[in-house]
C-alpha cells in the first residue's frame, strides 16, 4: 500500500471535518471499544490497528461522507491488506 | 445561588441593569467619583460588583448582562471615557454586543469593516492598545482615524478579553480628550475586561460540556442500537460480534447509508414479527 494507516485516518479526519475527540464519539457511537487516546495513537501513526478495530474507525469516517457526495471515500482493511 | 436582576436609576438617569443577590441593599453604582477599589459615596461600589460578576450564575441570560454591566462600569469609572463599547471576535467576525453611546458601535463598526483598527488590534495581539491619535505618529488605521476625527474621538483605550489561553475580543473606550488614559484607567478597563473575559470563558466551557453531553447521550443510544443489530445477526448467522459488525458495514457500503440506519433498519424487522 502507498499510505500509511495514519495518513488515510488523518487525511480522512480533515476531509471529514471532525475533531479527533469527534472521531471517538463517532466510533464509540457504532461500537468502538478502543479509547479517545488509543483512537489519537491510531492518528499519529504510534499504534497500529487491529483489522477488525480499524475498520470500525473507518466506518465512523465513511457514515460522515454518507449525504456527501463521496460514498464511503475511507478503504476498509481489506481493501488495503492490512 | 440566588441572584435578582433590578433595574436602578442612577445619578444620570440611564437606566442601568444591576445583578445582585438576594438580601443585598440597593446597590450604588456610582463609581464615577471614586477610584477603582475605593467605596462609593452611597454603597457598595465597583469592589462588589466585581465579586458579584465572578460569582454569576452563566446562562445566556447573565452573560448578557455581564458584558451589559461591563461596559456600563467602564463607562462610570474610566472618568475620560466619552463612549464604551464591547467587541465579541466569533468565528464569523467581529461584532459589538453592547455600546454606552452610539459614536462607539460606529467607531467599532469601521474597523470591522476595514479589518483593522485599536480594538481589533488590541485583541489580536492580546495587548493593551492606548493611543492619542494626534500624538500618534504611525500612519496605521486611515479609516479609523478619519471616522474618529469626525466623530471628535481624539484618544482611544482598547483592552483585550483574555482568560487563560483565549481572546474572546476587546473592551474599547473612547474619549474626546487628547491624550485621555493614564495608568489608573489603563488598569481600571483592564480589571474589568479580566472580569468579563473569566465570565466568557465559563460561558464557552458550559456550552462545550453541554453539547459534548448530548454527542454522547447520542452516541449511547446508536451503539445500544448497534449492539442490538450485532447481536441478531451474531445468533441469525452464527457468528461472532467483529463478523456482524463486518455485514453490517458491507451493507452500510452497499446502501450508501450511515451504519446507524442500516443496523435500525433490522431491529425494526426483528420488532415488527414477533416470535410465535
Amino acid at each position: 500500500m502507498t499510505a500509511t494507516v495514519s495518513e488515510i485516518l488523518q487525511a480522512g479526519r480533515r476531509q471529514a471535518g471532525v475533531t479527533s475527540q469527534e472521531l471517538w464519539i463517532r466510533y464509540y457511537a457504532i461500537g468502538g471499544g478502543s479509547s479517545p487516546e488509543t483512537i489519537d495513537a491510531y492518528l499519529d501513526g504510534s499504534v497500529v490497528p487491529r483489522p477488525a478495530d480499524y475498520d470500525v474507525v473507518a466506518q465512523a469516517l465513511n457514515d460522515a461522507f454518507v449525504g456527501e457526495d463521496a460514498d464511503h471515500p475511507i478503504p476498509y482493511a481489506e481493501d488495503i491488506g492490512l | 445561588m440566588l441572584a435578582l436582576t433590578t433595574t436602578v436609576k442612577t445619578r444620570r438617569e440611564s437606566t442601568f441593569v444591576c445583578v445582585h443577590s438576594a438580601g443585598t441593599e440597593r446597590s450604588g453604582l456610582d463609581c464615577r467619583s471614586g477610584h477603582p477599589m475605593a467605596p462609593a459615596d452611597d454603597g457598595p461600589g465597583l469592589a462588589l460588583v466585581l465579586l458579584q460578576m465572578g460569582g454569576l450564575l452563566l446562562s445566556d441570560l447573565t452573560v448578557d448582562t455581564v458584558l451589559e454591566l461591563a461596559t456600563e462600569i467602564t463607562e462610570r469609572t474610566v472618568r475620560s471615557a466619552s463612549a464604551v463599547s464591547l467587541t465579541l471576535v466569533r468565528e464569523d467576525g467581529a461584532q459589538t454586543p453592547n455600546a454606552s453611546e452610539p459614536v462607539a458601535r460606529d467607531l467599532d463598526e469601521v474597523q470591522y469593516k476595514e479589518d483593522e483598527g485599536p480594538c481589533l488590534e488590541a485583541y489580536a495581539e492580546r495587548a493593551v492598545v492606548n493611543v492619542s491619535l494626534a500624538d500618534d505618529r504611525s500612519q496605521r488605521w486611515p479609516a479609523f482615524r478619519d471616522a474618529a476625527e469626525a466623530h471628535g474621538i481624539r484618544s482611544i483605550l482598547s483592552v483585550p478579553l483574555v482568560a487563560g489561553d483565549r481572546a474572546f475580543g476587546a473592551l474599547n473606550v473612547y474619549s474626546r480628550e487628547p491624550a485621555a488614559f493614564d495608568g489608573i484607567e489603563v488598569a481600571t478597563a483592564s480589571l474589568l475586561a479580566a472580569q468579563a473575559a473569566a465570565v466568557l470563558a465559563n460561558a464557552v466551557a458550559f456550552a462545550d460540556a453541554s453539547a459534548l453531553n448530548a454527542q454522547l447521550r447520542d452516541a449511547l443510544e446508536s451503539r445500544d442500537l448497534i449492539g442490538q443489530a450485532k447481536g441478531i445477526l451474531m445468533e441469525r448467522e452464527s457468528c461472532d460480534a467483529e463478523a456482524a459488525f463486518t455485514i453490517l458495514r458491507r451493507a452500510s457500503q452497499r446502501t450508501n447509508r450511515k451504519l446507524r440506519e442500516v443496523a435500525a433498519e433490522l431491529v425494526a424487522t426483528v420488532v415488527e414479527r414477533p416470535v410465535g
